[in-house]
């Protein structure tokens, strides 16, 4: 096979990569047709995760999202190099993001039918509404367990931190709690 | 912290993102960028040796070869992390390759410019040559060094690791080996695109003496 060829032969693999990729959602949003540019030029790089989960065209990670992640790490890196590093591994903070990105999930789901059908019966607006409320609340509450657990841990690498057992249990409790809800 | 310097400051937690599905395609994106600008400026350092068009030349081909030599290699790094029983899916194993990729290439930016003294210095071409490729093996032993964390503690990392850099290392050479030459032969009284009397099958077809010269 020519060079000419193999080239044409990319770039037809990327044109069709291309069309895949705004064919999928129902809205051409700006990161759609990034997207889709990136697929005509790296579709072999670029497809697994363009197409690996609905996730990739979420619109953006909820602020509480990033405040727990961001409390994870600050909390995985405090202990890092320490014998503390078996309290926190790093397969607890996958479990931990899972399950926050799942319940972010639903809530995002239970917004937009929120929003999208406005003129549902009452009765099914409050149990929706009931729900999205749980769902925040949890997330807050899980993000001031991972906040303070960053801190407790950063004062336990000094020798200070008195603390860090109960609120791992209290944030592992949580997490259990949210993933049977 | 910025993605840049978190994967060469805390490179743990971008493997942890790497797992999860809604940070994935951030980091790709920006392992994308990160790799294409840490490869141009490296080559764009390297090609200097022979002025500014071979300089461009290899700015542009360099990071088509890391980005080829990573796209053929990911699929081997998926079947190798999973037969070491570490189940990870494609796109997970596509963004911690890249996100390897990019700690690497960040290394390259860093050396480019310690490259392009040694270049402007008058050194000579096995000097550079030397040069270039100690400063290709660092961002190469920095991208490792995130794919030993990636792999983590557990049982079977040391034959991962092997298995991958053996297809990695042939890989690589055989992408470069294909769109040589970066520096430039100083026997050559103009720089070609691509080398002359390629010896066709590459890097592999050299050594094992398949010679065909053009």
């Amino acid at each position: 096979m020519s060079t000419a060829a193999l080239i044409f032969g990319y770039f037809v693999g990327g044109l069709v990569s291309a069309l895949l990729v705004l064919a999928r959602p129902p809205a051409r949003t700006l990161r759609i047709w990034r997207s889709a540019a990136l697929a005509l030029l790296l579709w072999p790089l670029w497809l697994p995760v363009a197409f690996s989960t609905s996730e990739a065209e979420r619109p953006a990670r909820r602020p509480v999202e990033l405040r727990i992640s961001s409390a994870v790490a600050r909390a995985r890196s405090a202990i890092a190099g320490t014998a503390l590093e078996v309290i926190l591994t790093d397969a607890d903070a996958r479990a931990i993001a899972g399950e926050v990105s799942r319940i972010a999930r639903r809530l995002d789901a239970v917004e937009r039918e929120l929003r999208e059908c406005p003129l549902a019966a009452e009765r099914a607006r409050a149990r929706l509404a009931e729900l999205a409320e749980g769902d925040a609340r949890a997330l807050d509450e899980v993000s001031e367990l991972a906040e303070l657990l960053a801190t407790e841990l950063t004062l336990a690498r000094h020798g200070h931190g008195d603390g860090v057992e109960p609120l791992l249990a209290e944030l592992r409790a949580r997490l259990e709690a949210l993933s049977s809800s | 912290m910025s993605f840049y310097s978190q994967v060469l400051r805390a490179p743990d937690q971008v493997v942890g993102q790497c797992f999860d599905s809604s940070a994935r395609p951030s980091i790709v994106g920006r392992a994308l960028a990160c790799i294409t600008l840490g490869g141009a400026c490296f080559g764009f350092a390297a090609g200097m040796f022979r002025g500014w068009e071979q300089a461009l030349t290899a700015a542009a081909k360099l990071p088509i070869v890391t980005l080829l030599t990573l796209a053929v290699a990911g699929p081997a790094l998926c079947t190798i992390a999973r037969a070491f029983e570490r189940p990870w899916d494609f796109a997970t194993t596509v963004a911690l390759m890249l996100a390897a990729g990019a700690r690497s290439s960040l290394v390259l930016l860093a050396v480019a410019p310690a490259l392009g003294l040694i270049v402007d210095s008058g050194f000579g071409y096995s000097a550079v040559r030397l040069t270039a490729l100690a400063g290709y093996s660092l961002g190469g032993l920095s991208g490792l060094s995130f794919l030993v964390r990636a792999f983590g503690a557990a049982p079977g990392r040391s034959g991962a690791l092997l298995c991958f850099a053996l297809v990695f290392g042939t890989v690589g050479v055989q992408s470069a080996w294909l769109f040589r030459p970066f520096l430039g032969d100083p026997r050559d009284a103009e720089v070609p695109l691509f080398a002359h009397g390629r010896v066709e099958g590459g890097m592999l077809g050299a050594l094992l003496g398949a010679r065909h010269e053009r």
